[in-house]
């Protein structure tokens, strides 16, 4: 005859035994990233017998707190996050293209051009003031051609910054692919997946706060990743992506990530990559574009006034101040010009005084400066380059605020969210310690069954 | 049964989810002291336009306004010195031709016929009187001709009396919009052709284009002393009310000078005040505010390491 309540002991020393094991591997991995906490699932034996006493207790398994709610949150709040810090940082550096509005930006740089016209009113028949214009003139030129070079590199830094991500992201998801095999062999093999699990996850958080890549998990236990309603990860099968160029909607081109398995651009819109293309295709081309429009207003305002205009040396009719690089002379290129492309004209830095058309009289040499005295007052030209440089900083201002404030936003969501992941599935010792209790307790319990059963057993083979 | 349930367990935090909190609050005081540090340091309240977009953009608009209103006080200082100038020549300019006139007045108060060594003194006195007033008519100011309009030369008349300049005059800004005359023309003051003071210097014969002054010494020289007196002395008279004339214009436009003047220093002060009311930081207020956020920071810093000091594990065993 067999024991029954030996047996019930010895599978409940085996269940207490088991949960133990899983209080020691939580407490050991309590600052695991990424490691969700396990228990056992233990399930009660069914009777042997028609009499209706249970045989004990088994474990089917050792199951991980069910946290996909939680993850799905975290990696969508970890996605916006990185969207608005990769924005926030390329907007950042394109501010500090301008040093506004205390340095010695372009907004002083003009004001001292437009007073320098009053000196060559002041004094029209020395040589000085001109040279004093024209030397302001080169100042201007260059600040804008310094920060439309600074515009580029910006935005060819923030691709770079693009394809080095992307090539990261190739990494992680065929490292995805790859476990997904491992999964399906342990899981054939009847183990436990949980650790490949969590470092699945681990892996999806990344390319969440990379691409904002939604990863699901498949009932067979594997995980598909898509991007945009583009699958990149299914079983073993992971596609490649890569940076490129792809017609945008406006006309012209645009920067996409592309999947090279079907060479279509995915539709980032979320994490770091949809900062960076919303930056390199939206932000700093707008940028770039008003900043062009400021040069070209420069020489517009600049060039019309002087057209109208004579020279005091002799009444001549003079050539314009700013022009496209590469052109000279009395038809020197005036239109089209950007912030790249402006330039002091070169016939008038060599010959200042006898090349500007500051004066009203023809004819003769004069000492008038009626010309000189109008262009001084342009400052204030509501289509002047003054009021688009303004308006180009208060927006470049304004969009660093908005995204300043949305990383601060963003940062609070996202926090919540990883505490929120961290209450679920973390581990939390005390509640461990609570645990460990419990199972020491039953385990205590099982072994005095075992002792009593012992001694019932000694008592009746001492009576026979 | 199982005892494992699929439902989430309660949300309890963890000391990982303390400490992340913890420091996200850390991080928080850090960048608020940071931010006050910053405008302590700069003395401004903005220092990126993303500070404050609009404030900014007023900033900047101030600071144009500003390098403008201080060109505007140049300019007007300029125009008043070119008045001042002018002002000062034209006295000379009277009281030579006060001389003048008194000493041509001196030939009729005496019987001077045949007295030829007399008139020929007083002709001297007039044709130096003359050369002085070339002299005062070339006046210049910083290198330029004051009484030559915006012509193009260092000189308004020539040594026979021409006029070198033109009647374009030359002005300055002295608020938006708005400019002051600072000169008149030469041809206004000394007169043109035989009316005028200046005109045919040194021409011995009298003719059209010789002007009063020179007619008075060649007939003077030549013994003629009732045209003198009868004709020439009125001519001299009316020259001299058109020299008066035109410096009660210049003393007129001084003054608006200085009032243009006065007024742009004046919008200068103001200008100058809005934009550090604007830009300035209000030190005492950014200060308080420091000592705050490092009050914050080192709380949250205690709290921080208060942390986990105790849990469930020291009570068992």
């Amino acid at each position: 005859m067999s024991n029954l309540s030996l047996d019930i002991a010895a599978s409940a020393l085996a269940a207490q035994q088991a949960g133990m094991d899983t209080v020691a591997q939580n407490l050991a991995n309590a600052n695991t990233p990424g490691y969700v906490a396990e228990r056992p699932a233990l399930t009660t034996n069914p009777p042997g017998d028609l009499l209706g006493v249970g045989t004990g207790v088994r474990v089917v398994g050792i199951t991980q707190v069910p946290d996909q709610l939680a993850q799905t949150a975290n990696q969508q709040a970890q996605g916006s996050l990185a969207q608005a810090t990769a924005l926030q940082q390329v907007l950042s550096q394109a501010q500090a293209t301008f040093p506004e509005p205390n340095g010695q930006g372009i907004s002083t740089q003009l004001a001292n051009f437009w007073s320098a016209w009053d000196a060559i009113a002041q004094n029209p028949g020395s040589q000085a003031p001109y040279t004093q214009v024209v030397n302001m003139a080169q100042g201007l030129a260059t600040s804008l051609q310094q920060a439309s070079s600074q515009l580029s590199q910006t935005a060819s830094d923030t691709s770079a910054q693009l394809s080095t991500l992307v090539a990261n992201d190739n990494n992680l998801l065929s490292q995805i692919a790859q476990i997904n095999t491992q999964i399906a062999s342990v899981r054939g093999g009847g183990g436990s997946a949980n650790s490949l699990i969590d470092q699945q996850n681990e892996l999806a958080g990344q390319l969440a706060s990379d691409l904002g890549a939604t990863a699901t998990t498949q009932p067979d236990g594997t995980m598909s990743v898509t991007v945009g309603g583009s699958t990149l990860v299914q079983g073993a099968t992971v596609d490649t992506l890569k940076v490129g160029s792809v017609p945008a909607t406006g006309g012209g081109t645009a920067t996409a990530v592309v999947n090279t398995a079907n060479n279509v651009a995915l539709q980032v819109s979320s994490g770091a990559a949809a900062g960076y293309l919303n930056a390199v295709n939206s932000y700093l081309p707008g940028y770039q574009k008003s900043l062009d429009g400021v040069a070209q207003a420069l020489a517009t305002t600049v060039d019309t006034q002087l057209a109208g205009g004579y020279t005091t040396t002799a009444g001549t009719t003079g050539d314009p101040l700013f022009v496209k690089s590469g052109t000279s002379g009395a038809g020197a290129t005036t239109t089209g010009i950007t912030a790249a492309t402006i330039a002091v004209n070169p016939s008038v830095v060599a010959n200042p005084q006898g090349t500007l058309g500051v004066s009203s009289v023809s004819g003769s040499a004069n000492n008038d400066a009626s010309v000189a005295q109008s262009l001084a007052e342009q400052g204030t030209s509501p289509t002047g380059p003054d009021q688009a440089y303004t308006s180009l900083i208060q927006g470049l201002g304004t969009d660093v605020q908005g995204v300043n404030a949305q990383v601060s936003s963003q940062t609070s969501l996202a926090n919540a969210a990883t505490q929120n992941l961290q209450e679920v599935a973390g581990v939390n010792t005390d509640q461990q310690m609570v645990a460990m209790l419990s199972y020491q307790h039953a385990y205590q319990a099982a072994a005095q069954v075992v002792s009593v059963t012992n001694t019932m057993v000694q008592s009746l083979l001492q009576a026979v | 049964m199982t005892i494992s349930s699929l439902s989430a367990p309660a949300l309890v935090p963890t000391p990982q989810t303390i400490a992340g909190q913890l420091i996200t609050n850390i991080n928080l005081d850090q960048s608020q002291m940071a931010a006050l540090q910053e405008q302590i340091s700069t003395g401004f309240t903005v220092n990126q336009p993303s500070d404050n977009p609009a404030l900014a953009a007023d900033v900047m608009t101030m600071n144009s306004s500003l390098v403008r209103a201080k060109q505007y006080v140049s300019n007007a200082s300029d125009a008043q010195g070119w008045l001042q100038q002018g002002t000062g020549t034209l006295n000379q300019v009277m009281s030579t031709l006060q001389s003048i006139t008194s000493a041509v007045e001196s030939v009729s108060g005496q019987a001077l016929t045949g007295q030829g060594a007399a008139i020929s003194g007083i002709a001297h006195q007039v044709a130096a009187g003359l050369q002085q007033l070339l002299g005062l008519a070339n006046t210049t100011y910083n290198g330029q001709a004051i009484f030559a309009g915006t012509g193009a030369t260092t000189q308004a008349y020539s040594s026979s009396g021409t006029y070198l300049g033109n009647a374009t005059l030359p002005t300055r800004t002295v608020a938006p919009g708005t400019q002051v005359t600072v000169a008149v023309a030469g041809t206004t003051v000394f007169g043109t052709g035989a009316g005028g003071l200046l005109s045919g210097a040194g021409t011995t014969t009298n003719g059209p284009a010789v002007g009063v002054l020179q007619t008075i010494v060649n007939d003077l020289n030549a013994g003629n002393l009732t045209q003198v007196m009868n004709v020439d002395l009125p001519n001299l008279q009316k020259a001299t009310n058109v020299v008066a004339g035109a410096a009660a214009t210049l003393g007129a436009a001084y003054q608006n000078a200085q009032a243009f003047s006065a007024q742009a220093s004046t919008t200068q002060q103001a200008l100058q005040t809005e934009l550090g009311n604007l830009q300035d930081v209000n030190l005492p207020k950014a200060a308080t505010q420091l000592t705050e956020a490092q009050n914050a920071y080192q709380a949250a810093l205690w709290a921080t390491a208060q942390v986990s000091q105790s849990s469930l594990v020291q009570f068992l065993g």
